[in-house]
């Protein structure tokens, strides 16, 4: 009898141990980082900033919400140039060797405008390196390189903007370690309503074919 | 006999204990990682792919947290639902291609055919990114995700693990297999971050920072009227093949793009 007794006892604490020690074992492993976040009760962030403006049309980059500063300190948003045509660049202005000749190639388109065309005409400069290209800074590099502020503009912006207009143009960049930039040497023909239009690559070339689809762009007085 | 059973007794009392102290490590464990999903990665450094001037460089990486899991149908289809610009059907064509969420049956549902708990392809890079924002997260770099992704499931650098490495290559060379397998099934990193070989593709944030225009591992042409960059571009190991079709597979692609087999997770800074 007793043997029985305890045959039962040690059935028991063997069940017993058993499924404590399971019921331990998994409910700690339960609770790994498994548990994905739910996306419940969180505002729309992102989309109704990127809903496109109502005239510009869906392939332009007219489309981002993004704000930038230009020389003056002022704020600055792409679509204010809507109606314009456009000749756009990305640059920062510490570069010593590609930023130069890709403004003056930029340059050289703007020398063949009349004065007409002159005032439908837009060139924007757009900095990559926020950190050290202050409105301040874009102001005295437009200065020194006697750029003409009424129809230039030199914006600065956050990086995540950089990053979204470069990606908007197929623009590849990247820090280097000295805090310079590597990146692609090319300058941009937006038409009025912001489609990218024609795509300059490379550096001392010939602006002909670049200069004529510029001239040749439909815009608004 | 009655000794026999003390015996047994005394061992099963053991096994109980050791089990309350497996069961209590483990959740000790968890409580350390508990960030609503994502997986503390520590600072660190690691040599970077690409040579440098001065040889191969290090690469930082400050200590951030990572999803541990890849971005699902399922998530994805809610932030779908919150923010109707990015749609199956209503996404602006500058913002992706036409093959946009192209395994959804529609707008508000993906269908029968799709696992909701598999990762979400065919998405483009400001999609994702606007997904990021959304989850008041954001994509990882490309260092990030190679320092995260150097790991095998046993050491922080696996750079030499021959099976890892093996089991990687195998998979890179079979694409285009339909994707229904689940996040979370395969076994994960040393971080307990999953699935970052074996299911998907990620997108990084800046994708787009690869200024490489060749295609062999021993590339010097680097175009410098193309690209203007402080020096020549090669690769630091030319035996890292699975690194080298990361990189020359990122380099290859535009922000509106949508590939079948590429997904992404989100990354987040410690608060301060």
């Amino acid at each position: 009898m007793k043997t029985y007794l305890k045959t039962i006892l040690t059935v028991v604490i063997l069940f017993v141990a058993l499924t404590t020690g399971y019921f331990l074992i998994t409910s700690s492993s339960n609770e790994k980082v498994l548990d994905k976040d739910e996306a419940k009760g969180k505002s729309s962030c992102c989309g109704d900033e990127i809903t496109a403006h109502s005239s510009v049309s869906e392939t332009s980059i007219y489309q981002t919400s993004a704000v930038w500063r230009d020389q003056e300190n002022d704020e600055f948003m792409l679509k204010e140039i809507e109606g314009k045509r456009v000749v756009m660049a990305l640059f920062f202005s510490n570069c010593s060797y590609a930023c130069p000749i890709i403004l003056n190639d930029m340059q050289k388109i703007e020398e063949k405008l009349s004065d007409r065309e002159i005032g439908s005409s837009k060139f924007i400069l757009v900095s990559i390196d926020p950190d050290r290209d202050t409105p301040q800074r874009l102001k005295e590099f437009a200065l020194s390189k006697k750029i003409n502020m009424d129809r230039w503009k030199l914006v600065t912006g956050t990086n995540d903007d950089v990053l979204e207009l470069a990606a908007l143009l197929g623009f590849k960049y990247r820090k280097e370690d000295n805090g310079d930039f590597s990146h692609t040497n090319m300058i941009v023909i937006l038409d009025s309503k912001g489609d990218i239009i024609h795509t300059h690559l490379g550096l001392n070339k010939d602006m002909s074919l670049a200069t004529s689809v510029f001239k040749n762009l439909s815009y608004n007085q | 006999m009655l000794i026999v059973k003390n015996i047994l007794c005394f061992l099963l009392l053991a096994i109980f204990l050791i089990e309350i102290s497996f069961a209590q490590k483990g959740r000790r464990h968890s409580d350390k990682k508990d960030f609503d999903g994502m997986v503390l990665i520590p600072a660190g450094e690691m040599i970077g792919f690409e040579k440098k001037e001065k040889g191969n460089a290090l690469v930082k990486v400050n200590s951030f947290l990572i999803d541990a899991l890849p971005v699902t149908n399922e998530d994805f289809l809610q932030f779908a639902k919150a923010n109707p610009v990015w749609r199956k059907n209503s996404v602006k064509k500058i913002f992706a291609d036409r093959n946009y969420l192209t395994h959804w049956l529609n707008d508000s549902t993906f269908g029968s055919e799709v696992n909701p708990q598999s990762p979400v392809v065919n998405v483009s890079w400001y999609a994702v990114r606007a997904y990021a924002k959304w989850k008041n997260k954001r994509l990882l770099t490309t260092d990030e995700w190679e320092y995260v992704a150097l790991t095998s499931q046993k050491k922080a650098n696996g750079k030499t693990d021959d099976v890892k490495n093996k089991t990687i290559i195998d998979w890179y060379s079979k694409s285009g297999e339909k994707l229904i397998t689940s996040v979370g099934m395969q076994k994960p990193n040393y971080y307990k971050v999953y699935d970052l070989h074996g299911l998907i593709w990620e997108w990084v944030a800046d994708f787009n920072s690869n200024l490489v225009t060749g295609e062999s591992r021993g590339d010097k042409s680097f175009d410098s009227n193309l690209f203007c960059g402080a020096g020549s571009k090669s690769f630091s190991d030319v035996t890292d093949y699975a690194s080298f079709m990361r990189y020359a597979f990122r380099g290859s692609l535009k922000a509106e793009y949508t590939v079948h087999n590429l997904g992404f997770r989100c990354a987040k800074n410690l608060d301060k």
